[in-house]
């Protein structure tokens, strides 16, 4: 009994000069889900990168981050007047961390890197036949056809420039000692655990970024991201689980800042599968979902409902040509009797098992049962999950997200053109591939804009596919931070995050 | 025969035992690192398809498979991949390039010393609570202990997890939630980064251990010897310690035992809830990646550890009971 006493004075001495040992300076401490596939921007897989990537890496363009309309980057303008051709203007005397110039040569590197052996987006730099060389600071990319989709590729992935001589020296060493011409330099990758980047002091934007470095911590589940923000070990937290925003924004020394995001929560339907051949089958799974439910009941009123791939902020989102689909389980089951089941109808939808999902899919499960569609969940792994379902073709749903590309023409080509991915059946829609072409071969906004409408009442009047909720993006963080402007990819930048003490 | 020789004929002895016993362990670990194997490849998913990412073509697909060695007929994989641990050469991580050894070697050290902590707070509280409970065996502090115990083993980790970080780190913020500093860092960051894992791994284990020692010493106080020792005016707290806790220690170095390879499982759990950068989290990173060569890299290192616990635990009995010998 001594012996515990003994213990508890050690305890509490311990504690005594314990915790949330304040470190100075300008220095951010990000607790991140996923330990990054690689730091390669052409390499990686995952879009939970971007955020590590865009510390490293600068874009050949940018985004507004409220729109995501296209801005200048390292590229200060832009020139599309032959629609077979993009021409860039490069900014003046800007360096990669090694020194490397930013030029014309080196942008001409990156795109051939894109499109090389290795390459894990060749298919985003696809219709790019070759690049030209005009002087140092201007470089044409040749296009195979008219695509103005490309520029806001160019603010992906294909848009972040390595450093061609770290990348010839590194070989396949490179992700792991990635060299880009961002506003931090990579320091340190310490698998699964955590990403160190310190300030670029030679960074082409004057006065940026307000941080001296960044931990990148990888705390793979969520409620721990969270305990880790509360005790004050770590500044800042993305997306925590729904239940707890709450909490964050009412706790002392914590904020929330919640924005919309391209990211939706979405019911992927396989078009070729037996059960959803009939337009009027798909159609009413859509009057039969009450989307305004779900935003109450799975995301605590949170976020905004989903009509189309798009969300309202993005400059594509064709406000009157929008169709909404209203909530009608009368209309949903006189569309099932038409379409031969008016004795009900059964079908298996693939979904993971994480809680915030598995909610999700009991709303819709008892929400389909009203109106006679009777769904079998089948809680399976995410990767796993996809490839039965988009590769092997196992199932006719999946409840599942997309996760937005900066271009909406990507979206709806990877989502609904007959070779999409995201397309299992790989069934074609008539008029999207004209409504996506036209979109495609203007680099007016206003004009793609109004094509893309197009495309969106294709998808809605075949349902091909049921739009469900955009979760707003959540960011959390101690109260001393400040700065962070949110975007609507839902991929933060720091560059203007300061900490205020 | 001399005391001298006798001695050196016993550590010959046990050198033999120990010698037997490890070759007895040899077809334990590929037996183990075969099932773990075979296990990877019966799971759905792919590495190439996690490496080369959604859209990837088949020809990609192929390309990385190839590389990978992924193609080969499953069993050469195996045959390839033993050929190699044999002499030492666990390979590389599939999505990383970085040596399996390396990255086990630099996750190790921290569950070694969680699992240490762990096992401490479980033998520190439950021995004197085991003892505590045996001599007042039926009164109300024994049912008090045992009701206790029962509970403690009944609750799963990860909760008592959770409210630990709530109470301690989150309300009273004496300890930190998440992460880990390693002793050659900051020891006594690591001592206070240590705490509140190190209870919620050890805290089952402590009512384990406290239950078992309960019977054992109650068994050993009914004996016959004790009752000649009580006989004999043996203060109570000599016939306690010396007599009857040294007859109880079989069992107690069984159960600890046992809390070794079950600390080390439910590692997997607390390090994820305390984020901290161990062996456990690794394997979960590796599983969802299907990073085969790491995860089967975790598992000869974790089965090895069980094993050389159980031979430790075989030879504290020779020395615990003298009587025990081949």
């Amino acid at each position: 009994m001594k012996l515990m006493a003994v213990v508890w004075v050690l305890l509490l001495a311990l504690t005594a000069c314990s915790s949330g040992a304040a470190e100075s300076g300008q220095h951010l401490r990000v607790a991140w889900r996923s330990n990054p596939s690689s730091l390669d921007p052409q390499r990686g897989n995952s879009g939970s990168d971007h955020a590590i990537l865009y510390s490293i890496y600068d874009t050949l363009v940018s985004f507004d981050p409220k729109t995501l309309e296209p801005a200048p980057g390292l590229a200060e303008s832009w020139n599309q007047d032959d629609p077979n051709a993009l021409v860039l203007h490069l900014r003046p005397d800007v360096r990669f961390h090694d020194g490397t110039p930013v030029d014309a040569e080196a942008v001409k590197y990156n795109i051939e890197r894109a499109k090389g052996r290795q390459s894990n987006i060749k298919s985003d730099v696809a219709s790019v036949t070759g690049v030209d060389v005009l002087d140092a600071r201007t470089v044409r990319l040749n296009l195979v056809r008219p695509d103005s989709s490309l520029l806001l590729t160019l603010a992906d992935r294909a848009g972040m420039l390595v450093s061609p001589t770290a990348a010839e020296r590194e070989g396949d060493a490179f992700e792991r000692n990635p060299v880009g011409a961002g506003p931090w330099k990579f320091v340190e990758w310490r698998y699964g655990q955590r990403v160190r980047v310190e300030r670029f002091p030679g960074y082409w934007q004057r006065g940026l970024p307000h941080l001296d470095s960044i931990d990148f911590t990888i705390t793979t589940d969520g409620s721990t991201a969270v305990n880790a923000l509360r005790s004050g070990q770590q500044d800042m937290v993305f997306n925590p689980p729904p239940q707890d925003v709450g909490l964050l924004g009412a706790a002392k020394g914590t904020k929330v800042t919640s924005s919309p995001q391209l990211y939706q929560l979405i019911i992927y339907l396989d078009l070729s599968a037996p059960v959803f051949r009939d337009e009027r089958v798909r159609e009413a799974l859509n009057l039969a979902v009450n989307r305004e439910q779900i935003r109450k009941v799975t995301q605590f009123g949170q976020g905004e409902v989903g009509w189309t791939p798009l969300p309202s902020e993005h400059w594509a989102f064709a406000e009157d040509r929008v169709p909404t689909y209203r909530h009608d389980p009368a209309r949903a089951r006189q569309l099932l009797a038409e379409a031969g089941h008016a004795d009900g109808l059964r079908f298996p939808l693939l979904t993971y098992p994480d809680p915030v999902n598995v909610r999700l899919a009991e709303v819709l499960k008892h929400q389909l049962g009203k109106v006679g569609i009777h769904i079998d969940l089948i809680p399976n792994e995410l990767t796993q999950a996809s490839s039965e379902f988009f590769n092997k073709r196992k199932y006719p749903a999946l409840l599942s997200a997309w996760t937005g590309r900066p271009d909406p023409g990507l979206t709806y080509k990877l989502m609904f053109t007959e070779r999409g991915y995201y397309n299992a059946g790989h069934v074609a829609t008539p008029g999207m591939d004209d409504a996506l072409r036209a979109a495609n071969s203007t680099p007016d906004l206003v004009r793609r804009s109004e094509h893309f409408g197009t495309a969106a009442q294709i998808v809605a009047d075949h349902s091909l596919f049921v739009p469900l909720i955009f979760p707003p993006a959540v960011a959390a963080h101690r109260e001393n931070v400040h700065g962070f402007e949110a975007n609507l990819l839902g991929k933060p930048k720091f560059t203007s995050v300061r900490i205020e003490r | 025969m001399t005391a001298l020789a006798w001695r050196a004929e016993a550590n010959t002895a046990l050198l033999r035992v120990i010698g037997r016993r490890i070759l007895a362990a040899i077809p334990t670990l590929v037996l183990a690192t075969f099932v773990v194997f075979s296990l990877l490849h019966l799971i759905p998913g792919d590495p190439a398809q996690a490496i080369a990412g959604e859209h990837a073509t088949p020809e990609r697909l192929a390309e990385i498979r190839s590389q990978l060695g992924l193609d080969q007929p499953f069993a050469m994989q195996y045959l390839d991949w033993l050929r190699h641990a044999i002499t030492g050469d666990l390979g590389t991580s599939l999505s990383t390039g970085e040596a399996v050894g390396t990255l086990i070697w630099q996750r190790l050290p921290t569950t070694l010393t969680l699992g240490a902590a762990a096992l401490l707070l479980a033998v520190g509280i439950g021995v004197p609570l085991g003892i505590a409970s045996a001599t007042r065996h039926r009164k109300p502090a024994d049912t008090a202990i045992t009701g206790v115990a029962t509970l403690g083993i009944a609750v799963p980790n990860f909760w008592i997890g959770m409210v630990l970080v709530l109470v301690f780190a989150i309300h009273l913020q004496w300890f930190p939630a998440t992460g880990f500093v390693g002793l050659s860092e900051n020891p006594l960051q690591t001592l206070q980064h240590v705490v509140l894992p190190a209870i919620a791994l050890g805290l089952v284990g402590a009512a384990e251990v406290c239950r078992q020692l309960r019977s054992a010493l109650i068994e050993v106080l009914r004996s016959d010897f004790m009752r000649t020792h009580r006989a004999k005016g043996l203060s109570h707290r000599t016939m306690v310690w010396r007599h009857a806790l040294k007859n109880a220690g079989l069992p107690l170095a069984t159960i600890i035992g046992l809390l070794v390879s079950r600390v080390l499982g439910a590692s997997v759990v607390v390090e994820t809830l305390f984020a901290i950068p161990g062996l456990g989290t690794l394997v979960v990173e590796a599983t969802t990646q299907r990073d085969y060569p790491v995860i089967q890299g975790v598992v000869l290192v974790t089965a090895l550890l069980v094993l050389l616990t159980n031979l430790a635990v075989d030879l504290s009995y020779r020395f615990i009971d003298p009587r025990i010998s081949e």
